[in-house]
């Protein structure tokens, strides 16, 4: 193997010249190593040097009126060239890189996740009559027929999903875990989740108890499920869409001077070799003595040209050192902050709608900046209200 | 011990001067190496002279060439037929 590096260093080389003994000699009183040296003809000579002599074999060469040719080899041909010779080493190569291309074209290895409550065993036996099981091949696997044959046939999986890493397959099952499953809606009311004027209300099931243009509180009910039908009255589960003016207020507040850590010193890496349940390390940087320090880790596994992985995988932690400071805010830009915060509050607030107007004011206490908001909004304010135990529902109150 | 055994060798291979002597020792079938050389005098495939303390070396075959060469060692390859020793060198 040292042999065979040693002639990936070298470099075929063509001498011509007229006094080609005498530029030998020359190079071997430079100590220069001459390997393979076969005489072309008369003033010709090809041999090898190693890629740290050229340039002295070129200056020396030059001094005696001659010229040097490199004969540049691609490095892929040189490389196979020189294992011509190891024959057995050549063959466990391709075989091989054969193999890496041909072993992740199948399925070997088939793993469940996110079963809670079925077996592993189930969900591969009914995978297998969806035609996934090991040796089948990656193309054959139909994802999209797998799944919806485990939903028909496990009514608990809400989700199901096939990926295929290399030879690995992975099966991913999201169960419902609620107890009861719900079959029928249940009957509710919707009522007014704020104060405000209705602008739009749609009723899909249900009795609207508001039109436009009313004004409403918290509380109340604005569209009924309970419906009269004459003989009796028909409990349903109310369902519509009330959007109505609201104000919101919000009040938001950021410290004068804020704590922000800087990177004090240059990041540090600790890389790991994880087989398994082992761990070697490989490389440490020492001197990591503060608390002060952020760690990330990121783990890479071993996988070959075609995907296929191995069960081995570097891990490297990244140390970086952190000071801590102290800043103080200026008014321009904690007012920036605290606006950015309030409009983004009230946004993520709602259920759906958008800020029509907005009345700011900026103050600043003895620490703090302060900032009161009145929002103008366009909101939908129906919340589903279900019947209270005691209430009288069914299709015959 | 052994570094004395080693000391004689290598005084055996000097001259009355304390240079090296010139040695030359066939290798198998097809290699000749030839150890404290003082230079290549001319080759062809067929023909190498080399230059020696005590004349020059002649080396007669087929398909000769330098499998390595260096300052101090020379090692040829080759269907070698003849080896001659000519004339008086330096």
């Amino acid at each position: 193997m040292i042999s065979f590096f040693n002639k990936l260093n070298r470099v075929e080389v063509q001498i011509i010249g007229a006094e080609i003994p005498e530029i030998l000699n020359s190079l071997c009183d430079d100590n220069v190593s001459l390997i393979g040296t076969k005489p072309i003809d008369e003033y010709e000579v090809s041999l090898f040097v190693y890629k740290k002599d050229f340039h002295v074999l070129q200056k020396t060469v030059n001094k005696y009126g001659g010229e040097v040719v490199s004969v540049n080899k691609p490095f892929l041909k040189s490389v196979f060239q020189s294992m011509k010779r190891h024959s057995a080493f050549l063959g466990v190569f391709l075989l091989l890189v054969i193999l890496f291309y041909i072993l992740p074209l199948r399925i070997y290895f088939i793993k469940v996740q996110g079963n809670q409550n079925i077996d592993s065993v189930q969900i591969l036996s009914a995978c297998r009559s969806e035609g996934l099981y090991p040796g089948v091949k990656r193309r054959d696997i139909r994802s999209e027929q797998i799944k919806n044959s485990l939903i028909a046939e496990f009514p608990q999986i809400i989700w199901a999903g096939v990926n295929t890493h290399g030879s690995c397959a992975v099966v991913s099952i999201k169960e419902n875990l609620s107890d009861s499953i719900q079959k029928q809606p249940i009957p509710c009311d919707i009522v007014a989740a704020s104060d405000g004027k209705i602008q739009r209300i749609e009723v899909i099931e249900g009795e609207a108890k508001y039109r436009a243009g009313d004004d409403v509180e918290e509380g109340e009910i604005l569209i009924s499920g309970q419906m009269d039908v004459g003989l009796c009255t028909l409990n349903k589960a109310a369902a519509g869409e009330i959007y109505a003016e609201t104000f919101r207020s919000i009040s938001s507040v950021i410290p004068k001077t804020i704590k922000s850590r800087e990177v004090r010193k240059q990041i540090k890496h600790r890389i790991t070799l994880h087989y398994q349940n082992n761990k070697i390390k490989l490389c440490f940087s020492s001197g990591i003595s503060d608390a002060t320090c952020g760690r990330i880790s990121r783990e890479y596994f071993l996988t070959f040209p075609g995907g296929f992985q191995l069960p081995i995988s570097f891990v490297v932690d990244s140390y970086t050192y952190y000071v801590n400071s102290t800043d103080d805010c200026s008014v321009l830009c904690a007012e920036k902050d605290l606006m950015d915060f309030s409009n983004r509050y009230i946004s993520e607030s709602m259920v759906a709608g958008e800020i029509k107007n907005v009345n700011m004011q900026t103050s600043m206490d003895d620490n703090m900046y302060r900032l009161d908001g009145v929002y103008y909004c366009l909101e939908m304010i129906g919340r589903t209200k279900a019947y209270e135990i005691g209430d009288v529902y069914g299709e015959n109150s | 011990m052994q570094d004395k055994r080693h000391r004689n060798e290598s005084d055996m291979f000097r001259n009355k001067s304390g240079s090296m002597k010139t040695a030359c020792e066939i290798i198998g079938k097809n290699r000749l190496l030839v150890e404290n050389h003082y230079g290549i005098l001319g080759y062809s495939m067929c023909c190498i002279h080399i230059r020696t303390e005590y004349g020059s070396i002649q080396i007669l075959g087929n398909n000769l060439c330098f499998d390595f060469m260096s300052r101090t060692r020379l090692l040829i390859k080759g269907d070698i037929t003849d080896m001659k020793l000519i004339g008086r060198g330096l």
